[in-house]
């Protein structure tokens, strides 16, 4: 509800307009993955996407303090990635496979910060091992185009992690996706 | 510097209002003269000056622009000694702290010297933040603050009745205020192309830096009237001193910087 909100009144002050060039995704299990160059991103996505849709926020930002971690977790609904923490017993993907194997959708930011908003920049790889884990996921790539004149909202058509695709080609074949 | 013909559109609009400004100022003078227009012409003429000066700046490149705030951050400095001594050893440590890093910079008068947080943070951390900005966004920024004293000045005269803080600054009314407000932030929306953002988002940032720019006048003014006096320095022609010009820039130029990373 507040969330909603937020996203109508940011997709006001960016003048956000949308282009799909797909038909409207199944409910879900999703997964949309999309460029990032502002806090906004998610706020102006989040009225375009079915709903549950988790964004994944990393928790080495978003859980330090108290007002990140509600902002994210009460407002946004999001899913922390711990990326600090990786061995046996901390698998930091399990909490997006539960997600997807309860029907739910996950929205990536697969640059894993903030860029400028004119290049993009490479991607981690957590995005492979999802793909690879849950294949039946399509793969929605989104363009965020932020200008000036008002930032465009482009939904591409889905994909899907090929058979035997090595983990570079994949994450290259995205990064071509949102160019 | 690498500036876009965006810049080049900015001063030929200065230019235009500030000859249209002076014509205007000339006729009413010739046909009712006293006080009140004389002084509107004396900072009319005060704003040839600043807008020629930051123009070549601009044209220079960025070893000018920050040689154009080194010399602000020192006459500023100058202006606050001259009411509080301020110690040389806390004012050589801001500008160290500047140099290792601007989030510092802001925190630390805070805490380290009470009595001279103003002085350090308006005068040293203020001017720091500006030429950290993009160029195009430190152009919008003292575009707008000084747009805002315009029209605010208008405003007030046109439709001031209550005071917004009449033991600090007996000239600030709320008319004045809100109507600087609002046509800052129109012509912040007008203007977006400086910024990266769309006519809504860069109307707000407008709105912002009009509130802080009004909170920094008051401060100072706040300093001026403890002290008993009207101006900070004879800097500019019917402009007082730098302090007087630049006080809305000083406080907003951080706010902003920090309002960039935030969006």
């Amino acid at each position: 509800m507040i969330a909603d909100g937020i996203g109508l009144g940011a997709r006001i002050l960016t003048l956000t307009r949308v282009r799909r060039d797909t038909p409207a995704p199944a409910p879900g299990p999703n997964i949309f993955f999309s460029n990032h160059a502002s806090h906004f991103d998610f706020a102006v996505l989040r009225p375009g996407l079915p709903r549950p849709t988790h964004p994944v926020a990393a928790a080495d930002y978003w859980a330090v303090n108290a007002f990140r971690r509600f902002l994210a977790l009460t407002i946004f609904d999001a899913v922390f990635v711990h990326r600090a923490v990786v061995d046996r017993s901390h698998n930091p993907l399990a909490p997006m496979l539960s997600a997807l194997d309860h029907g739910h959708s996950l929205l990536l930011f697969p640059e894993g910060t903030r860029g400028d908003g004119r290049t993009l920049q490479p991607f981690r790889g957590g995005i492979y091992h999802l793909a690879r884990q849950r294949p039946n996921s399509p793969l929605y790539p989104i363009r965020i185009h932020h200008r000036p004149t008002g930032w465009i909202l482009h939904f591409h058509p889905p994909t899907q992690l090929l058979p035997n695709e090595p983990k570079h080609d994949f994450l290259l074949r995205l990064q071509g996706l949102l160019q | 510097m690498n500036l876009s013909p965006a810049v080049g559109w900015i001063f030929g609009g200065l230019y235009a209002a500030l000859i249209l400004g002076s014509l205007l100022g000339f006729l009413w003078q010739r046909r009712s003269p006293g006080p009140g227009i004389a002084q509107v012409n004396a900072r009319i003429v005060g704003w040839w000056i600043m807008i020629t000066l930051m123009g070549l700046g601009l044209l220079a490149g960025p070893i000018a622009v920050y040689a154009f705030f080194i010399l602000l951050s020192l006459q500023a400095l100058r202006e606050f000694n001259a009411l509080t001594p301020l110690t040389a050893l806390l004012v050589a440590a801001q500008y160290g702290v500047v140099l290792a890093g601007l989030p510092p910079a802001i925190v630390l008068p805070a805490l380290l010297a009470p009595r001279q947080r103003w002085a350090l943070l308006l005068a040293v951390a203020g001017p720091a933040h500006l030429p950290a900005l993009p160029p195009l966004l430190m152009v919008f920024l003292v575009l707008i603050a000084q747009a805002s004293d315009v029209f605010q000045f208008l405003c007030g005269k046109a439709f001031g009745r209550h005071r917004l803080a009449p033991t600090i600054s007996p000239n600030k009314t709320v008319e004045g205020l809100l109507g600087g407000l609002v046509l800052s932030s129109a012509l912040g929306a007008l203007v977006y192309w400086l910024t990266p953002f769309p006519p809504p988002l860069a109307a707000l940032l407008a709105f912002t830096i009009v509130l802080a720019g009004t909170a920094g006048g008051l401060i100072l003014s706040a300093m001026k009237r403890q002290r008993g006096i009207k101006d900070w320095g004879q800097m500019i022609q019917g402009h007082g001193g730098v302090l007087d010009r630049a006080d809305s820039v000083l406080l907003s130029a951080p706010l902003l910087h920090y309002l960039l990373h935030l969006l």
